[in-house]
């Protein structure tokens, strides 16, 4: 069964880097505007699947970050498997930031 | 009332419709007339983050009162109380009731409890006259948790971080959280494996709570059942018995602080949201050169922000221009094909017209993503946020963009002089926060390098001495062990 790897931050390093992220052009692709309808475009990209299997509830102690939340639907997305992500909150970079000045005593 | 609304859940997941259709439609929805809500606090926050007002307002709900205000009274309406098992708020709806002259409403009552009711205030419940008379309906619902998206969760417990890493055990923090995620499994029908790092203090404590206490429901709850247990009523597809994963942050806390240029991510980082609403400033639609601010909810019910949303920004700009680009085309290619001289039958000018205000709604949608996405490239151009990624990156991986290993001097060396550049206190303690944290600590004379070129404020030198309390060094002698290896047991 599919666990939360631990390596998830060399995960996201290598695929945070991408080229060529300034000047975004449209795209070439040639569409029949007349009959295509906008609506049906975003459709099909929110079908709701169906998951088999067991459930993992994942909650994570101390806050949640968007990161790891976007890991976990990928993840969830290759494998199949239901995955429902929790924490007591979900954190920004600058929230953590003021969780750990918390720390001083 | 558990299992009619465990079988919406089943089906959606955690989305919005089944709450909504649950609790009301199933005893309330059925009972005539209009009704008022009243919730307390805890209530307020996990109604609001299941249904909207429009759903609420579908079920007959025409007024939402907070308990603990003094109320007007609503002598012909039937009254739902969706509260905490708390003494206050018990306390404060028994008051509702202790005097026949004083009632506010009307002879149907409706209680909802988030959790178990402890049993010194079920025998309080029992004894108030007034309100046994007119009670309808009373259940523990088990939804102490909020929802924030059809498969993430958020527990109302206040800023535990510091006393979760305090180390001291059963403290009331942790049976609360222990207390809400039972509730959680209870909704979801699971009775889950739990699993957790054996070496984290905080995992273990939690964990051991947690089967206490879902030992303890499934015991007082024999009607109740569970994926898995083979007691499936029919209809729903059997699963497997799930697992319950519990996490420790300082196990990690290198990713929450990396710059992540995917869309959410990106949002909440860069942009000023406040929970899932974000304000932008855009042309009003009477003046184009007046600029007003518009309010936006990012959230499940946001079709294309759910589609976006796990997508890298410059995906993002690409698939909404491409939509814009299409929209404009198809609604112009309808005008000049009239112009061309043809004859638009009846039935194009129907369909056309027909496509207006949908139109409306979907070019509306497609530029305020495209504004809040602009929004993002303009800050990660401003803050030079390319490079500075770059440099994160390096510490994180220890390579750089081809892939090749560099040295952990040349990234120290990139490292102070993003510090310099930057001009944010906040900014700079986070990228020496990952300096330190991905090299489990720096050399003494890195770690001065850095702070030199940092030049933090007592505060934030004070934040870094301090993680040690979660088991991160700030000085090693051998740095350069990458983030993913595991890390010897905090705590002891």
């Amino acid at each position: 069964m599919p666990l939360m790897s631990q390596s998830s931050s060399t995960g996201i390093a290598s695929s945070a880097r991408r080229r060529g992220k300034g000047g975004v052009e449209g795209s070439n692709r040639k569409r029949n505007s007349a009959t295509d309808q906008w609506g049906k475009q975003q459709a099909k990209a929110n079908e709701p699947t169906h998951y088999d299997g067991a459930r993992n509830i994942v909650f994570m102690i101390g806050g949640l970050s968007f990161t790891e939340l976007r890991t976990a639907r990928k993840v969830m997305q290759n494998n199949s498997r239901e995955i429902i992500m929790g924490s007591t909150k979900f954190v920004s970079p600058n929230e953590f930031i003021n969780d750990l000045k918390t720390l001083i005593d | 009332m558990n299992e009619i609304y465990s079988e919406w859940v089943y089906v959606w997941g955690l989305s919005y419709i089944s709450f909504a259709f649950v609790w009301f439609s199933a005893t309330v929805g059925a009972h005539p007339g209009w009704k008022v809500l009243i919730v307390d606090e805890p209530g307020m926050k996990v109604v609001s983050a299941a249904v909207g007002m429009y759903d609420i307002m579908e079920q007959q709900v025409s007024v939402v009162e907070a308990l603990e205000k003094k109320r007007a009274p609503f002598k012909d309406m039937a009254a739902i109380y969706v509260i905490a098992p708390t003494g206050d708020s018990i306390r404060r709806l028994l008051n509702d009731y202790a005097d026949k002259a004083t009632v506010l409403y009307g002879k149907s009552v409706f209680l909802y409890f988030l959790g178990p009711i402890p049993k010194k205030y079920m025998s309080e419940l029992k004894q108030c006259k007034q309100l046994v008379k007119r009670l309808k309906a009373m259940a523990e619902i088990n939804v102490d948790f909020l929802i924030r998206e059809q498969r993430a969760f958020t527990l109302d417990v206040n800023d535990p971080f510091v006393s979760l890493f305090n180390g001291s055990g059963m403290s009331s923090v942790e049976l609360r959280t222990a207390e809400k995620l039972v509730t959680l499994c209870a909704t979801l029908n699971e009775y889950p494996y739990i699993r957790y790092k054996q070496s984290s203090k905080v995992c273990s404590s939690l964990a051991s709570i947690f089967k206490m206490k879902m030992d303890e429901f499934v015991g007082c709850n024999r009607g109740w059942w569970y994926h898995g247990s083979g007691n499936c009523p029919s209809g729903t597809a059997e699963r497997d018995r799930s697992t319950l994963l519990l996490l420790d942050r300082s196990s990690d806390c290198l990713t929450p602080l990396l710059h992540d240029f995917y869309y959410q991510a990106m949002v909440n980082d860069l942009l000023k949201i406040d929970g899932h609403k974000i304000t932008y400033q855009a042309d009003s639609q009477e003046n184009p050169s007046v600029k007003e601010n518009k309010d936006v909810l990012l959230n499940d019910k946001d079709k294309l922000w759910v589609e976006l949303r796990g997508e890298h920004i410059a995906k993002v700009i690409e698939v909404l221009s491409a939509r814009i680009k299409d929209v404009v085309n198809s609604s112009t290619s309808n005008v000049t094909r009239k112009d061309k001289g043809e004859n638009m039958s009846l039935a194009q000018l129907a369909a056309t017209l027909k496509q207006l205000p949908e139109y409306r709604e979907v070019m509306s949608k497609l530029s305020q993503h495209m504004h809040i996405a602009h929004e993002c490239m303009d800050k990660f151009n401003k803050g030079g946020l390319l490079d500075l990624s770059d440099v994160e990156q390096t510490l994180a991986t220890g390579k750089d963009e081809e892939n090749r290993v560099e040295k952990l001097s040349e990234t120290i060396g990139r490292c102070e002089s993003a510090l310099i550049r930057i001009k944010d206190p906040t900014d700079r303690l986070r990228l020496i926060l990952i300096a330190i944290i991905s090299q489990g600590g720096l050399t003494r004379g890195d770690k001065d390098r850095l702070l030199r070129a940092a030049s933090l404020g007592r505060k934030e030198l004070q934040t870094l001495e301090s993680l040690s309390h979660i088991g991160i060094k700030t000085v090693n002698n051998n740095p350069g062990v990458p983030a993913n290896e595991t890390k010897k047991g905090f705590l002891g």
